[in-house]
Parts: C-alpha cells; sequence; structure tokens
C-alpha cells in the first residue's frame, strides 16, 4: 500500500505560520499550579494585576505588605495579584481510516488546522500535547512549550500514519488515564464513530478539559451524490451495506446527517465549547479565523 | 380464440413466468461497490425505510405486476393466438402439384402465396396437402406454421393430373359421418393454390372452395392431348393403327418413334389429329413428341406396343367344320409343327407344360358345359374376366339351354396346364351356337387365352384407372396394389409387373393444353375471419416495455 502520510512541507509553510500570528487563544481562567505564562490563573501570586488584600499570617512574604494602610490604619494587610500561568493545549487529531480515504483526505485539512492550533498555544507561551486517536488514543508528544517547536510538531504531525477505526469512548478514556492538568482539548475529527453520536458525545462529556471541536466535512457528506443500488463499504470497518437509494433511502440518510450535525452542536452549545465545521476542501485559515473571534478564541 | 401452443402450454409458461419473476425480485440486487467514510447514516436511512414500508419480503408490487403483465403479454404473442372468428371448420388448403403448374412459374407463385397466406389460418384446424400424383401431407393440424416453408422446399409439380377431388374426397372419407355437420354447413373449407379443375358434385356441400392462386390460362401451350393404338382397321393381326392428337398453340406435327426408330409421315389425318396405319405390333415403347414449350411435361406421351405374332394352331381333324373359322382368322395359322395351341375332341390336358388344349368331347349332361382350366387363384375374379376374353356375354344362354334341354354352365379351375373342355353338344346343329355370331368370338378368344396374348391395351393415362391388369405393379422401387380397385398409375412412367408386361403410363389429360376455363362447383368460402391476436399483443407489450422504460429512467421503477 502506498504511504499515505502527509508530508510535513504540505502542512504549513511560512505563509501559513504567519497567517496565524495575530491569533490568540485566551482563557477566561486556567486551572492553578500551572507554569508561568500569559493566561490569567486562579492562583494568587507574582503577577503585575492587583487582584484584593488580606491580612497579614506569619510566614507571609514582607515584600507583600502594603506598607501604605499599615501607616494610616496601623493594621497589617497584603497586597495579592493574579498569578499568570500557560493553558495547555492537548491536541487530539483523529488520524483513522476515514480521514485518509478521500481525495483530498480529510487528514490533510485535519492536520493542518493541528498544526494552526499547536502554533498559536506555543506563540502564547503555552504548551501544547499531541495525541492522535483513531481505535486507542497515542502520546505523539507530551505536552511541551516554546515558539521553535513548531517545527518539531510539523514533523511529528507528518510521522502520523493512517490509523484503524474510530473510538472515541476508547480513546478519550485513555486520554483521561493520563492525568494531565486541565487545558484545552482541541479534537479535529470527523466524528464518525460507528457506535454513533450518542457514544461520541457521552465520551466528550467526561473530559475535565475545556473542549474545542474541529469538525472536518465535505460537502458531500450532506449532499451525497450516490444513486442506484451500491455496496457501501465502509473504509473503517470494512463492512458492506447494500443500500438501493430511492428517494426515501436519501430522505433517511439526510434526515440521520441533520441529526448527527444537531446533537454535535447541542453538545458544545451545553458544554460551552468551540465548534468549528471546517469544510476540508477549503483553505484551513480563513475558516480557522472565524472561530477566533476579533483574533481571540475565549475558552 | 386458439392457440399453436396448447392451453397447458400456455398456463404453465404464465406459471413459469409470474415464478421466474418473482424469484428474479425476491434476487439480491448485484451493488456497485463503494468505499465511503461512514456507513452510519446509510443504515439509519435504510433502516428507517424499511419501517415504513408495508412489507419487507417484497417491496415492489407494482413493478412485479408490471413485469408479470410484459412477460405474459410476450408468452401469449409468442403461443400465437387466433380469434376464430366463431367458426370450427377445418381448413384444408391444397396446393397443386399437377403437371399444368409446371407452365412456367406457376408453382412457385401459388407456392408464394400459400406461404403469404398460411399465417391467416388456425394452425389447429388448418391442413395443407400437396395434390401432385399423389396426396401428401405438408403441414398437419397443430403444427407451426413456420415449418411449411421449409417442406415446400423441393417440392416439384409432377407430371400427373389433378388430384384436388381426389385430395378432397379422401379428407370427407377420412371424417366420421357423424362429424359431418348439416347441409348447408361446410365441414371442410378448401383453398385451392392452383389451377387444376374441381367439378361441382353431391359432396361438394360439405366443402366450402376458395381459389386463392388461379391463373389458368396457359395460351399458347402445346400438348399432345391422345396417344392410343387400336386393332388395325386393315384386319390384320400383326400390326395396330396409332392416333395422336396434339392441342394448343400452334400446329406442329407430332412424331413418332418406337424404341428411338422414327416412323414415317403419317397416314391420314390433318391438322392436330393424325392417324398412322398398319405399324407392325413388334412390341416397344412407342413415343410421341413435340418441340418443347413452356410446358414440356405434356410434350411427350408413350405407350406400349403389343406384340402380335401369328399363334400355331393344331386342329384335329374330326372338327373340320372350324377350318374355315380358323382360315378366317388373321392371328391363327393352322399347322401340326410346334403349336402353340391344339384343337382336339379329346377331353383332357396334358401335364404341366405340354401344349395347351381346346377340346370339344362329350360331357356328361349334370356336368359343367365350359370347363376352363388356368393359373389362378381367384376363381371368380378370373370368370369375370373370361366373359370378356371368351365374349361369353355373346352367347344367347337362355336359347341355348333351351336347346340342349340343360343350363349350360362355365366353370373355371386353377390349373398349372391352361385347357378349355368344351361339350360337344354345343356344336349340335340344333343347338345354334356354331352358327352364332358368338361361336368364332368364342374360339377366337379362346385360342388366345390358351395361347397367352392379352387383350389390346389402347393406351394407359396417368391418373385413369386401368382395367383388366394383373397386380401388384412396382413403379420406382415402390409397390402399388389398389386393393380390389382397378389401379390407376399416380404419375408417368413405367409399371413393371412380374405376370405380365410392363405399362408405360402417359399424360393424356386435355385441361393442360391451351386456356383452362373457369372452373366448374367453386364457391367462395365463407372462410371465419379471424384475426392474428399475436400482432396485437405484441405491440401491446411493446407499449408496457415503453412505459417500464419511461418509469426506470424517472426512477420510479427499481
Amino acid at each position: 500500500m502506498a504511504d499515505r502520510r502527509i508530508p510535513s512541507r504540505e502542512l504549513f509553510d511560512p505563509e501559513f505560520l504567519a497567517s496565524l500570528a495575530t491569533l490568540r487563544i485566551v482563557a477566561r481562567r486556567v486551572a492553578p499550579r500551572g507554569r508561568h505564562a500569559d493566561q490569567r490563573s486562579r492562583d494568587l501570586g507574582g503577577g503585575v494585576e492587583f487582584k484584593d488584600y488580606r491580612s497579614y499570617a506569619a510566614g507571609d512574604d514582607l515584600r507583600s505588605v502594603d506598607w501604605n494602610i499599615y501607616r494610616r490604619l496601623g493594621r497589617v494587610f497584603l497586597r495579592l495579584f493574579e498569578e499568570q500561568e500557560d493553558l495547555p493545549l492537548y491536541l487530539l487529531p483523529d488520524i483513522s481510516e476515514s480521514a485518509w480515504v478521500e481525495s483530498p483526505p480529510r487528514a490533510r485539512a485535519g492536520l493542518r488546522t493541528s498544526l494552526a492550533l499547536a502554533a498559536i498555544s506555543l506563540n502564547q507561551h503555552d504548551r501544547v500535547g499531541l495525541f492522535p486517536f483513531s481505535d486507542d488514543l497515542q502520546v505523539a508528544v507530551r505536552p511541551r512549550a516554546g515558539k521553535r517547536r513548531v517545527l518539531q510538531f510539523a514533523d511529528e504531525l507528518a510521522k502520523l500514519a493512517p490509523g484503524g477505526r474510530t473510538d472515541f469512548q476508547r480513546s478519550l478514556r485513555t486520554f483521561q488515564h493520563l492525568r494531565l492538568r486541565p487545558g484545552l482539548v482541541a479534537i479535529v475529527s470527523d466524528f464518525f464513530d460507528p457506535a454513533g453520536v450518542a457514544a461520541v458525545v457521552d465520551a466528550l462529556k467526561h473530559l475535565r478539559h475545556k473542549v474545542v471541536l474541529v469538525q472536518l466535512v465535505k460537502r458531500s457528506d450532506a449532499e451525497p451524490d450516490l444513486s442506484g443500488d451500491v455496496r457501501l463499504l465502509d473504509c473503517e470497518t470494512g463492512e458492506g451495506e447494500d443500500v438501493s437509494i430511492t428517494p426515501a433511502v436519501r430522505a433517511g440518510y439526510l434526515r440521520a446527517y441533520d441529526d448527527f450535525q444537531t446533537k454535535l452542536a447541542r453538545f458544545a452549545q451545553t458544554r460551552a465549547a468551540g465548534l468549528l465545521r471546517l469544510d476540508v476542501d477549503q483553505p484551513v485559515v480563513p475558516q480557522l479565523a472565524t472561530l477566533f473571534e476579533g483574533g481571540r478564541l475565549s475558552v | 380464440m386458439s392457440f399453436v401452443l396448447s392451453p397447458v402450454g400456455i398456463v404453465l409458461g404464465l406459471g413459469v413466468i409470474a415464478f421466474a419473476l418473482y424469484r428474479l425480485q425476491r434476487l439480491r440486487v448485484r451493488h456497485r461497490e463503494v468505499a465511503v467514510v461512514t456507513t452510519l447514516f446509510w443504515k439509519q436511512a435504510v433502516e428507517e425505510t424499511r419501517a415504513r414500508e408495508l412489507t419487507r419480503r417484497f417491496r415492489h408490487w407494482p413493478a412485479y405486476l408490471l413485469f408479470c403483465a410484459i412477460g405474459a403479454l410476450l408468452w401469449l404473442g409468442y403461443a400465437q393466438p387466433r380469434s376464430s372468428g366463431g367458426g370450427e371448420g377445418r381448413y384444408v388448403l391444397l396446393l397443386d402439384g399437377s403437371a399444368g403448374m409446371a407452365w412456367q412459374d406457376r408453382f412457385e407463385e401459388a407456392k408464394a402465396e400459400l406461404l403469404a397466406d398460411i399465417g391467416s389460418f388456425p394452425a389447429d384446424r388448418t391442413q395443407v396437402l400437396f395434390c401432385g400424383g399423389t396426396v401428401r401431407t405438408l403441414l398437419a393440424p397443430g403444427e407451426n406454421p413456420l415449418v411449411l416453408a421449409k417442406r415446400l422446399e423441393g417440392v416439384m409439380p409432377e407430371a400427373a393430373p389433378a388430384s384436388l377431388r381426389r385430395a378432397l374426397l379422401r379428407l370427407l372419407n377420412s371424417a366420421e359421418e357423424d362429424d359431418l355437420p348439416a347441409e348447408g354447413t361446410p365441414a371442410v373449407q378448401a383453398v385451392i393454390y392452383g389451377d387444376g379443375p374441381l367439378t361441382e358434385e353431391a359432396w361438394v356441400r360439405y366443402v366450402a372452395i376458395e381459389r386463392r392462386s388461379f391463373a389458368p390460362d396457359r395460351t399458347g401451350n402445346r400438348g399432345i392431348a391422345a396417344l392410343g393404338i387400336a386393332e388395325a382397321a386393315s384386319g390384320r393381326w400383326d400390326a395396330v393403327d396409332i392416333y395422336v392428337e396434339v392441342r394448343g398453340g400452334e400446329h406442329v406435327p407430332a412424331a413418332l418413334a418406337i424404341d428411338g426408330l422414327d416412323l414415317p409421315e403419317p397416314t391420314e389425318g390433318e391438322g392436330s389429329r393424325l392417324i398412322w396405319r398398319d405399324i407392325p405390333a413388334r412390341g416397344g415403347l412407342l413415343e410421341a413428341r413435340l418441340p418443347s414449350d413452356g410446358l414440356t411435361l405434356d410434350d411427350t406421351a408413350s405407350v406400349r406396343m403389343p406384340t402380335r405374332a401369328a399363334i400355331r394352331v393344331s386342329l384335329s381333324e374330326r372338327l373340320p367344320a372350324l377350318r374355315p373359322l380358323l382360315e378366317s382368322d388373321a392371328g391363327v395359322e393352322l399347322t401340326d409343327i410346334d403349336p402353340r395351341v391344339e384343337i382336339s375332341t379329346l377331353l383332357g390336358f396334358g401335364p404341366p407344360g405340354s401344349t395347351p388344349v381346346l377340346s370339344f368331347g362329350n360331357v356328361d349332361p349334370s356336368e359343367p358345359a365350359i370347363r376352363v382350366f388356368v393359373p389362378t387363384s381367384d376363381a371368380e375374379a378370373t370368370l369375370a374376366d373370361l366373359q370378356q376374353k371368351l365374349a361369353l356375354a355373346e352367347i344367347d344362354g337362355s336359347a341355348l339351354a333351351e336347346a340342349l334341354g340343360a343350363p349350360v354352365r362355365v366353370v373355371v379351375e386353377d390349373s398349372p396346364t391352361r385347357a378349355i373342355l368344351v361339350s360337344d353338344a354345343l356344336l349340335r346343329p340344333d343347338a345354334g351356337f356354331v352358327t352364332s355370331r358368338a361361336f368364332p368370338l368364342f374360339v377366337a378368344g379362346a385360342i388366345r387365352l390358351l395361347a397367352g396374348i392379352e387383350p389390346l391395351r389402347p393406351f394407359v393415362a396417368a391418373g385413369e384407372p386401368v382395367a383388366h391388369t394383373p397386380r401388384p405393379f412396382v413403379h420406382e422401387g415402390h409397390t402399388l396394389d389398389p386393393l380390389g380397385t382397378d389401379f390407376v398409375p399416380p404419375v408417368v412412367g413405367s409399371y413393371g409387373s412380374e405376370t405380365s408386361a410392363p405399362l408405360q403410363a402417359s399424360l393424356l389429360a386435355g385441361p393442360l393444353t391451351g386456356s383452362a376455363s373457369a372452373l366448374d362447383g367453386e364457391t367462395q368460402a365463407g372462410r371465419s375471419g379471424g384475426f392474428d391476436a399475436a400482432l396485437l399483443i405484441i405491440l401491446l407489450a411493446f407499449a408496457l416495455l415503453l412505459v417500464e422504460w419511461t418509469l426506470f429512467r424517472t426512477g420510479r421503477v427499481p
């Protein structure tokens, strides 16, 4: 079988990276005990943004005492500042078989999107981890920071080979077992799990992270160009389904697809997760920009 | 409505079509394989669609019924239904294969017209007969008309007169009397393709006759209408006179030849009727010829010449009264050297191989006056034959019986040696037999019977009965035995026999020559106007196919 992996030169170029420079991912609050970075944290510490006062307690750093209040009130208070920490980004690109069978493959747009998100996060000193998944989740790159790691990510993405069938339940369970610091999980996938959309949503609900869903779609998903009597071979399971495509069957397909989209969108709405439906046949960056309102993606 | 196929076959075929289409509907469609990213939504769509259907096992009833209708119509079309138009009679198509149809392209025209018409008759009640020298069946009822064209290949007119009448009589004879409908309703509707004549007879009321191919005009044809031989008018025993008559066309004298040797110019006659006198009767084949024209079958005719040599007869001196009589017979030569017949007064005859005897002797009045000993297996038939040969019919039996005081009886007995024993009482002057005109005929006939001389046969015509012939005859390897009736040579040719000289039959039928007149007894058959429903059904089937194609193209049938 021919090597279907996508070379890194196809994943990015200088223009691609330059177009991402204006985009930022901003978290309302990041989880505590992170490394210092640009995101606002629930931790109080050595930041520059004043947040509150509290009474002095033994052992507090005397450098934080507000001596002006002590002079006027005779009591010792400490000034508290917001801590700025990083927002870990966990990229979960879907490398199941369905991402590679078409032309152009959905994986191409998916990996470019993953790289774009990684580049944005790395630019703002966040750590980025790469966890491709299909029937299970792999740890390709553990979370790490550094602007110069974009190239490393590109190489790692280019090394990803087509996997098997999609299994969200198992893959996300594996991800949970990694016990990573809460961060932003970006799932880039077509979300075509043979177990159905209910299984996908159920698996997503158990994520203890902020979630961004990038759904890779094609026009043919909503307007299948099939007719007559066909045996549809599922590229992941290998199972065949004999279908006589009549108007009634076509209408049933559209209803099922619409239901799938609705359930996915409802989950995103419920979970306040971002959802981007990315047409894989169109340029990635302009579509990605719509996710970043005013250049910011608030999570 | 009638069908080429049997009703059982039609029902069986319809059942097979319905079952086969049902099975085809149940067959899984051979799907085109397409790889897709997921079959998730298609599965849901199919399940949802199934849930809304009335039946899951058989989904396309309208399409199935449409296909069944198309299949049934095609099958019925194959069965070739035909409206009987209310008629139930038999159709007999007679193809005239007589000699007259050999005129130019007449026979091919008749065949073509027959083939063009055969499809319009109900196959189960239509029979096609070839009427040549013999009547042969070309197509039996129930057979597929398509085989007729093949069977007509190689069928040619035969040198024989028309046998249409024979064919129709045979058809009527084959039907039981109960099958014959009431008068006025034809049992057989005959359609004649050809020009053979057919006269109206009593049985015609059972047959409605129609002509389909009739072009009897053969103007310009010239043929031999008669060829016969007769006893020489000059009285010569060893010679015959020959008569030839030619009809039609420009006058051309016929040329005669015996075994290839031409005869001189005719003795008498002018125009078309010619007579040759005193032609020696030494046997051989006499042939009359005319220059060939458009119909060659009637340009020649043949007949066997008799063999006539004087019969050596030994006469007993005790019968002087017979001498003048015998001396006046040109066919008799009185001699005692190697006689072929002895005439004596000693009753009795020798062993087999001895000379045949005509003896006049004293016979007990209780015994038959005339006893004839000949090789025979049928005494009664031989006696009837002797009536002519011995001129017994000329004898005034009652007067003779009255004179003799006893009836005059004639018996025929089987014997390897020929002999005729006559009571000498018949020779008594008071009996009057000797002085009667029957006596010379009786003596001459007796001598010729004993010498084995057969009577002169003037002509033998194909299609005409030949009386007083031994049986059987052999023609072209086939044995022909009329079984009790006179022998009728079916076609021109030589007919050999083990017990007599062969016969040479000729075509001596007048209507072959010249222009035939309109036929007698022809009636227009009321052929029931059946129509070919198969065509209508096939057209309907194609219309449904068009509908099916349109529905298929628009995606309304699978």
